[in-house]
């Protein structure tokens, strides 16, 4: 059945999507938490875009840029022989673009939350930076990439503009949920339009609340 | 032993210290509040970047080439906020220190000694200040220091977890005969437990010497911020008293009754500070007092002060005390130099 088909890519977008801006969004959000750069205020604005740009508009020029006519699309094209537009991999990239804020801005909250007095003490004690990260930092952040991870998830399953400038509607390659409500409502076919809208309500609502009752506990034990 | 010239600016408070301590036990940066003590504790331990010099025992921590990164320099920092981790108990604080330290400071030493064993399972927030404090200075032995730096680790204790934590000090000093900077601006505390210090005021290192002579040389400065307006004396415990809480220490032969100091065996020795304003003065013999602690001496000099006030040396068995005094008393009594006298002491207690 192809619904199955579009839920199940939506959420290997969105797993992908997430992980990537992980490994993406950590480093920039520390960056972006600590540095005294004249240029961080730029950064942050940049990151900070897709939150108030139209989705189409940045659909638009993601659509020239993953074009092979584009350097991207090109270089792509030749190390892979695909192109980036209208495939999964694009979408990724798209995606990514899309979701940045929802992963750097809590991490950057949570790191701007701990004491570099703690870190200072760390480093009387013998612990070089990238230790006192992995056994410092990360566990008191735990809660800010709770929520940056659950709201780039979440955030990347409901988008529609994006994907449908990008992506377009192939089945298995770029037809996700979203598209897939879409073409089911101009069809007037509403039954299934209701189990796919109804089921990202569900899955939108239990994101939210994974965030609040964890942020609730930290809350609690600091204090 | 340790060395250090170094200068650091931090708006408008300029840093610039030259200090060449020899093999030291415990000495006391002492001085106002914001004369840079702490600053100058924190560039030792490579928290402020600064311009400058450091040499530890024949190690260069940082000179115009070199700059040891904090965590690879052996100092253990006991900081005045404690900075116990929060996602980590009391033994999880601990373990963070000992993972990352290899030396001859035992685990188990430590924690008896500071008496932190029933504390292991508990969380950091549910500490009180007194027991947050010993876990720190645990923590920071348990990191295997060379150097211990301490940042005015009595400050902000209510009045009896600070004698708590003075007896603690007393003990691990003793104990394990660290190296120790000892940040303070209280005289008594120094008097106590310091057998150097260095003196700070503005940002700049003014004497250093051992405690006793240099709160001397203190005595007579014209400097009011930096008077410690009282003495230090070396005393021997003789004995304790406990149906009375005392402690009877011996000065050159006299007997001197202090607070009971349990920490302490009989023979040790207890460094005492006592300030001029709690010495009065008798030219006989007293009697018939509820002050049981009178001290025979000579007086040695006589040192007039403002608002008519006379500071007086007070030879007592080779040690000075120093008692201050109204002018008419000094006159009444009709004070002399080489005069004998009797030393008062009102109370020996921390505050």
């Amino acid at each position: 059945m192809t619904e199955l088909d579009a839920v199940w890519l939506t959420l290997q977008l969105a797993a992908t999507t997430t992980l990537l801006l992980l490994l993406v969004g950590t480093p920039l959000a520390w960056w972006i938490a600590h540095s005294q750069s004249p240029i961080r205020p730029v950064i942050e604005a940049v990151t900070a875009m897709p939150l108030v740009m139209p989705p189409t508009v940045i659909g638009f020029y993601l659509l020239l840029l993953l074009s092979p006519n584009s350097g991207l699309g090109e270089f792509w094209f030749t190390i892979t022989g695909t192109t980036l537009a209208f495939s999964f991999s694009g979408l990724v990239i798209a995606s990514m673009l899309y979701s940045l804020p929802f992963m750097v801005q809590p991490l950057v909250n949570a790191f701007t939350g701990i004491d570099i007095r703690l870190r200072e003490a760390a480093a009387t004690l013998g612990a070089t930076p990238t230790d006192t990260f992995r056994t410092l930092i990360l566990p008191l952040s735990r809660r800010g990439f709770i929520s940056a991870c659950v709201l780039t998830f979440a955030h990347t399953i409901g988008e529609f503009g994006i994907v449908l400038m990008v992506g377009g509607n192939i089945p298995g390659e770029t037809r996700v949920i979203s598209i897939a409500i879409y073409e089911q409502v101009e069809t007037l076919n509403y039954a299934q339009a209701h189990i796919l809208s109804g089921g990202l309500v569900a899955l939108s609502f239990a994101a939210l609340c994974t965030i609040y009752l964890t942020s609730g506990r930290s809350l609690l034990r600091l204090n | 032993m340790l060395e250090a010239n170094v200068h650091h600016r931090q708006g408008d408070f300029i840093l610039d210290v030259d200090m060449h301590l020899d093999a030291f036990g415990v000495c006391a940066v002492f001085g106002p509040s914001g004369c840079g003590k702490t600053t100058l504790l924190k560039t030792i331990a490579g928290l402020i970047p600064t311009q400058g010099r450091i040499h530890f025992k024949g190690e260069c921590w940082q000179d115009q080439h070199t700059w040891v990164k904090p965590y690879a320099r052996s100092t253990g920092f006991v900081f005045q906020d404690n900075r116990l981790f929060p996602n980590l108990n009391v033994s999880g604080n601990l373990a963070f220190a000992r993972q990352r330290a290899d030396g001859g400071i035992d685990y188990e030493d430590v924690i008896e000694t500071l008496g932190v064993r029933p504390l292991l399972n508990r969380a950091v927030a549910s500490l009180s200040g007194g027991e947050a404090k010993r876990v720190a200075i645990a923590r920071a032995l348990l990191s295997q220091p060379r150097l211990l730096l301490m940042d005015e680790p009595l400050n902000g204790l209510e009045q009896k977890s600070k004698q708590e934590i003075l007896g603690y000090l007393r003990r691990l000093i003793r104990h394990f005969e660290l190296p120790t900077l000892y940040v303070s601006h209280n005289v008594e505390e120094v008097a106590r437990l310091c057998d150097q210090m260095l003196v700070m005021d503005c940002g700049r290192a003014l004497a250093h010497g051992d405690t006793a002579t240099v709160l001397q040389s203190m005595n007579q400065s014209r400097d009011s911020n930096l008077d410690p307006l009282g003495a230090v004396v070396y005393t021997k415990v003789s004995v304790h008293r406990p149906e009375y809480s005392l402690t009877q220490l011996d000065l050159g032969g006299h007997s001197l009754f202090v607070p009971i100091q349990s920490d302490l065996t009989e023979g040790q020795t207890m460094q005492l500070f006592l300030p001029a304003r709690d010495i009065a003065l008798a030219t006989t013999t007293p009697q018939g007092l509820s002050i049981r602690n009178s001290l025979p001496g000579t007086v040695e000099r006589l040192q007039q002060e403002a608002n008519n006030r006379v500071r007086v040396a007070i030879n007592v068995a080779g040690q000075m005390l120093f008692a201050q005094i109204t002018r008419q008393a000094s006159d009444a009594l009709n004070l002399h130099r080489g005069q004998s006298v009797f030393a008062l002491i009102k109370s020996v207690a921390l505050d």
